[in-house]
C-alpha cells in the first residue's frame, strides 16, 4: 500500500480515519473467523470474499487524486507543453495515484490580484480550490501560478479590504485551515514535483507515450529550427530562462535546474544576469509595451549570448509567459532560436512540435482525427 | 504629525483621498510640479531613448550589482542580520513617539535645539529663519534626500542665501539646475564628457584651455572648488541617517567627507531629517550601518561614519573651530499619515538604493522619469504617498512584480506587496483606465463553462482572417516590439475532452515497468 504518499489537508485527513474503520472491520472478521474455525466450511469463502472486497476498498481508500492546473495561458497558448506535463506527471505517479484534469478550472486569479481587484481574486481562487477540493496534490506547470497560490491565495480574504498580514500569522489565530489556504498547502510547481519524485528524463520513453500521439504536439505541419540540425549534434546546448517567480515565489528555480542537469540530451550554456525579469509581468507588458520591450531586449541579448563560440541551440523556461514574450521578440528582431516549455524538453516531445510563437498553422480537422486516436484502444 | 503631544492623531494618508483634494499650498504639490515634466509615459519615452542615460544605467546594472553580491557574500549571514535590523527598525517605529521625545531630551540636554516641522513649507521656513538669525549669506550642504523633497534650496535661493552642494554629484546636478535621477549616486545619468564641458563653462576662473580629460583632473578641480566653498560659509547643512535615541547622537555617513567639513568648518550646524530616522540604541544604529553600505555600494562600511552631537556642557568641545550652534529639524512630511496607514513598512527605509539598482524598470528609464525626489521601487511606493496617487497613477504600476527589489531591500521591505496596495487604492478610486477589463475577466474565471467556451471561440476565431486583423489591432502596442503569438485553435481542455483520455489509478496495470519504478500509464491501465 502506497502509505509513503505525501497526504495533504483535510482530505488526507478523513482518508487516514476511514482507513481506521476498515483495519478495525478487518480484525473483527479474522476474530470471528478464529472462534468459528472448523465449524462451517463454507464460512471460510465467505471470509476470502470479504477480504477481496476488503483489499479493493483500501485501494479506493488510498487512491490519491492528484490534481493537474493547466493554467489559462497553457491552455490556450501551449496544448503541446500541457500534454507533456501530463506525461511527465503519470510517469512519476506512484501506484494507487490517479492523474485527474477537473474540467471547471480556470484561471489563478493573478490578473485581477494584481490589478487591484482583490475580491475579484478571491472569487476567482475560491473556484479554483472548488475545482481542486477533492485533490491531495496539485501540480502547476507555472512558477507564476504556482507563486500565487502558494504564497498569494493564503493572503487573500473575502472582504473588500486587502488583507495585511502574511499567511502564517493567519493561521497562527488557531481557525480552521481556509479553502485556499488547504489549496496553497497542496500546491507544488512542475519541477517541484519531479524533482520529489526523482524523476529520471533519461529512462522516460517519450516515444512509448500515447498522450505524445495527440494531434496538439504531434501535427506540426512544418519544420523546425531544431530539425535543420544534425540530430548528432546532441546534446543540445540549453539557455534556461529562470522566471522571477520561480525564483522568489515558489522557489523552483533550482529544481529546473536540476532537471535540466540529469537529462542526457541537453546541457545548460550559462546565462549572464539569469536572475533578471524578462519584462513580462503579465499586464504589464500590455500596459507599458515599451519598457517591457526595453527589458526584454537586454533577456534576449543575454539568453542568445555565445558561451565558447557557440551559441545556445535553444531556450528553455518552466514559464509560458515569459517564454511567450520571449519567443515573440525574439522572432520580431529575426533572431531564429526556437523556444521550449521545459516539460517539453524533459518528455522530449518538442522535437514534433514547432517552437513557441512559431505559430502551427493546423487545420482543426486533423487535430481532431488525431484526437480520437488516442486513449480510446 | 507625531510630534509627541499630537502622537496617534491619525490623519488619512493622501493617497487614498482623491488627487484633486491634496492641500494646494503643499510644498510637495508644488514640487511634483516642478519635476513633472510631461506625462510618465514621455518622461519613460525620454529615458528610453536617451543613450548616454542607458550607458550609465547599465553601469550600475552591472558593477553595483555584482559589489553588492560579493558584500553580502562576504558577510555570511545577511539574512539573520536583516531580520535582526527589521525587527528593531519595527519595534523603533512601535514606539516611535516615545523615542521621539527620548531623543530631543537628550540633544536638547546637550546643547541642541530641536525644531518640529509639519510640512516641508515650514522646515523651510525654520531653516531660514535660522539662517537669518546667524546672517548667514553662504551654505554649505551636504547631499540630503530630505532637503530634496522640501525643494530647500530653491527657498533659499528666493530667500537670498546661496546653498552650495558639496557632494560631487549633486554639486554637478546643482550646476546643471537638475534633478537627482538617483539617491545614492544623484548625477548617475550624466557622462563625464559632460561634467568636463560643464566644468570649462562654470569655473571661468579657471584656464580654459586646461585639460579635463581624465576623472582625477575633474576630481582635483571640484575638491578645489568646494574647498573654497567650506571655507567661506557661514553655515553647514547636513541631513541624518539615523538618530540615536539612547544617546541624542544624529548619524551621518559619506563617502566623500563632505558632510563632516560641512559640520565642522562653519560657526551653525543645521541637520534636516524626518521623524521616522530614529532608532532606539547606538546597537541598533549599528547593526544598521552594517547593513547600509554594503547594500548601497558594497562596500563594508562607508568611508566617514560621523556620530553627532552638540556641543554638550561638559563635553570638551571649546577647541574654538567647531560650532557653536546645533539645530535639528525634524521633518514631518506626510509620514504620521504613513504611519497611520497601511503603509508603515515603508518608513523602516534606510534609503539604501540597492531596490533601484536592482530594478529593471529603473534600468530602462532612469531615474527622472519617476518624476520626483525617490526613483525606483522605493519612489514607486513612496511617491504616491508622499505626493499623491492620482498624479503618480503609474509609478505602482509600471513594475512587472518580479519582487528583485524585496529580495535585496536590507531593511526587507514588502515593496511588490505595497505597490499592488496602490493599485487597490487606484482600482477602488476607478483610477485604473481597464478596470472593466480586469472585472469582465474576474466574472469569466468564475464560470468554468463560459469560461472555457469563452477560449473555444477565441482559438477558432483566431484562425481567420478576420481573427488575425482583429487581434493585430487589439495588441498593436505589443506588436512594436514582438510578433503576435496566437492561441492555439483548441485549447488544451477541448483536446483532452476529445482525447477519450480517462484519469486511472496508477498501478493497475498488470505489470510494472522493468526500471522498478511503479509508474504506469493510464492507457494501459485503462487497457488492463
Ligand atoms: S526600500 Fe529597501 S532597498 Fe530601497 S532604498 Fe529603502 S532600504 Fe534600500
Amino acid at each position: 500500500m502506497p502509505l509513503g504518499v505525501t497526504l495533504a489537508g483535510h482530505h488526507a485527513q478523513m482518508k487516514v480515519q476511514a482507513s481506521c474503520l476498515h483495519l478495525c472491520c478487518f480484525w473483527l472478521v479474522c476474530r470471528s473467523q478464529a472462534t468459528g474455525a472448523g465449524a462451517e466450511k463454507g464460512a471460510e469463502g465467505g471470509v476470502l470474499v470479504f477480504v477481496l472486497v476488503f483489499v479493493a476498498g483500501c485501494r479506493k481508500i488510498f487512491s490519491v487524486k492528484i490534481g493537474f492546473f493547466v493554467t489559462c495561458l497553457m491552455n490556450s497558448m501551449r496544448p503541446s507543453a500541457a500534454f507533456a506535463s501530463m506525461r511527465l506527471i503519470e510517469h512519476c505517479l506512484d501506484a494507487g495515484e490517479t492523474l485527474v484534469v477537473p474540467s471547471v478550472q480556470t484561471c489563478c486569479g493573478q490578473v485581477s490580484f494584481n490589478s487591484g481587484d482583490p475580491a475579484g481574486a478571491y472569487a476567482t481562487a475560491l473556484q479554483q480550490a472548488q475545482a481542486f477540493s477533492a485533490c491531495d496534490l496539485v501540480i502547476v506547470p507555472s512558477g507564476s501560478c504556482g507563486g500565487m497560490i502558494q504564497k498569494h491565495y493564503p493572503t487573500l480574504d473575502p472582504g473588500e479590504e486587502p488583507q495585511e498580514e502574511r499567511s502564517a500569522e493567519q493561521s497562527k489565530a488557531g481557525h480552521e485551515a481556509s479553502p485556499l489556504q488547504v489549496l496553497a498547502g497542496k500546491t507544488v510547481e512542475l519541477c517541484q514535483f519531479l524533482v520529489q519524485r526523482h524523476f529520471d528524463p533519461n529512462s522516460f520513453d517519450a516515444e512509448a507515450s500515447s498522450l505524445l500521439a495527440m494531434p496538439a504536439a504531434r501535427a506540426a505541419a512544418h519544420e523546425v529550427a531544431p530539425h535543420s540540425h544534425d540530430r548528432a549534434s546532441m546534446p543540445w546546448r540549453v539557455a534556461l530562462h529562470q522566471s522571477c517567480s520561480s525564483l522568489r515565489e515558489t522557489q523552483s528555480a533550482q529544481d529546473a535546474i536540476a532537471l535540466l542537469d540529469r537529462a542526457a540530451t541537453v546541457t545548460q550554456v550559462p546565462v549572464e544576469g539569469s536572475d533578471e525579469c524578462c519584462g513580462f509581468g503579465g499586464t504589464f507588458c500590455v500596459k507599458y509595451p515599451d519598457i517591457s520591450a526595453s527589458m526584454l531586449h537586454r533577456k534576449c541579448e543575454t539568453l542568445t549570448q555565445p558561451t565558447d563560440g557557440k551559441v545556445p541551440d535553444m531556450i528553455v523556461s518552466a514559464d509560458l509567459g515569459c517564454l511567450l514574450n520571449i519567443a515573440t521578440g525574439l522572432r520580431h528582431q529575426g533572431i531564429n532560436r526556437p523556444c521550449y516549455h521545459i516539460a517539453e524538453v524533459l518528455a522530449g516531445t518538442w522535437r514534433h512540435s514547432p517552437a513557441i510563437g512559431e505559430d502551427a498553422p493546423m487545420t482543426s480537422r486533423a487535430k481532431h482525427k488525431g484526437a480520437r486516436n488516442v486513449g480510446t484502444k | 504629525m507625531l510630534a509627541p503631544n499630537k502622537a496617534g492623531a491619525a490623519t488619512q494618508p493622501r493617497g487614498k483621498a482623491q488627487p484633486d483634494d491634496a492641500p494646494k499650498d503643499d510644498l510637495a504639490t508644488r514640487m511634483a510640479q516642478a519635476y513633472h515634466v510631461g506625462t510618465f509615459s514621455e518622461r519613460a519615452q525620454a529615458g528610453l531613448g536617451n543613450p548616454s542615460r542607458q550607458q550609465a544605467v547599465e553601469l550600475i546594472r552591472t558593477t553595483k550589482v555584482a559589489k553588492r553580491r560579493a558584500a553580502i557574500a562576504a558577510l555570511g549571514d545577511f539574512d539573520g542580520l536583516r531580520t535582526h535590523a527589521r525587527q528593531r527598525k519595527d519595534h523603533a517605529l512601535a514606539i516611535l513617539p516615545t523615542l521621539l521625545t527620548r531623543f530631543e531630551q537628550k540633544f536638547v540636554a546637550q546643547g541642541g535645539h530641536v525644531h518640529w516641522a509639519e510640512t516641508g513649507h515650514e522646515a523651510c521656513t525654520i531653516i531660514e529663519g535660522i539662517c537669518r538669525e546667524v546672517d548667514a549669506k553662504k551654505v554649505v550642504k551636504s547631499k540630503s534626500m530630505i532637503t530634496e523633497e522640501i525643494d530647500l534650496n530653491a527657498h533659499l535661493e528666493q530667500a537670498g542665501i546661496f546653498p552650495l552642494e558639496t557632494d560631487l554629484g549633486e554639486y554637478i546636478i546643482q550646476l546643471r539646475k537638475e534633478k537627482p535621477s538617483h539617491i545614492i549616486a544623484p548625477s548617475l545619468h550624466v557622462r563625464k564628457a559632460q561634467v568636463a564641458e560643464l566644468f570649462h563653462q562654470h569655473h571661468t576662473d579657471l584656464p580654459p584651455d586646461r585639460s579635463l580629460e581624465s576623472y582625477d583632473a575633474l576630481l582635483q578641480e571640484s575638491r578645489a572648488q568646494l574647498r573654497q566653498g567650506f571655507l567661506e560659509a557661514d553655515l553647514g547643512i547636513t541631513g541624518a541617517n539615523m538618530l540615536i535615541a539612547e544617546t541624542g547622537h544624529a548619524v551621518v555617513v559619506t563617502n566623500e567627507g563632505n558632510a563632516d567639513l560641512s559640520m565642522t568648518l562653519p560657526r551653525t550646524h543645521i541637520i534636516v531629517t524626518s521623524i521616522d530616522k530614529v532608532v532606539e540604541s547606538m546597537t541598533d544604529a549599528t547593526a544598521i550601518l552594517r547593513l547600509l553600505a554594503r547594500s548601497a555600494t558594497g562596500q563594508p562600511i562607508s568611508a566617514y561614519t560621523t556620530f553627532v552631537a552638540p556641543r554638550g556642557e561638559g563635553a570638551n568641545r571649546s577647541h574654538g573651530d567647531l560650532p557653536t550652534a546645533v539645530h535639528l529639524v525634524l521633518v514631518d512630511g506626510g509620514r504620521s499619515a504613513i504611519y497611520n496607514s497601511a503603509f508603515r513598512e515603508v518608513l523602516r527605509c534606510i534609503r539604501c538604493g540597492a531596490c533601484m539598482n536592482h530594478c529593471p524598470i529603473y534600468h530602462s528609464i532612469g531615474g527622472h522619469a519617476y518624476g520626483w525626489v525617490y526613483p525606483g521601487p522605493i519612489g514607486a511606493v513612496l511617491t504616491p504617498l508622499l505626493a499623491g496617487l492620482g498624479e503618480f497613477y503609474d509609478l505602482p504600476h509600471a513594475s512587472s512584480f518580479c519582487g528583485r527589489c524585496v529580495e535585496v531591500c536590507p531593511m526587507d521591505i514588502p515593496l511588490t506587496d505595497l505597490m499592488r496596495q496602490h493599485r487597490v487604492t487606484a482600482f477602488r478610486q476607478k483610477l485604473v483606465r481597464s478596470r472593466h477589463l480586469i472585472r469582465g475577466w474576474g466574472w469569466l474565471a468564475r464560470r468554468a463553462q463560459v469560461f472555457h467556451t469563452v477560449h473555444r471561440l477565441v482559438g477558432k476565431c483566431a484562425h481567420t482572417a478576420v481573427g488575425r486583423v482583429l487581434a493585430g489591432r487589439l495588441a498593436k502596442d505589443w506588436c512594436v516590439h514582438r510578433t503576435l503569438p496566437m492561441p492555439h485553435a483548441k485549447p488544451f481542455m477541448t483536446l483532452l475532452a476529445h482525447s477519450g483520455w480517462q484519469p486511472s489509478v496508477a498501478g493497475t496495470s498488470p505489470a510494472p515497468d522493468t526500471d522498478g519504478s511503479s509508474a504506469s500509464s493510464p492507457e494501459r491501465g485503462a487497457g488492463a
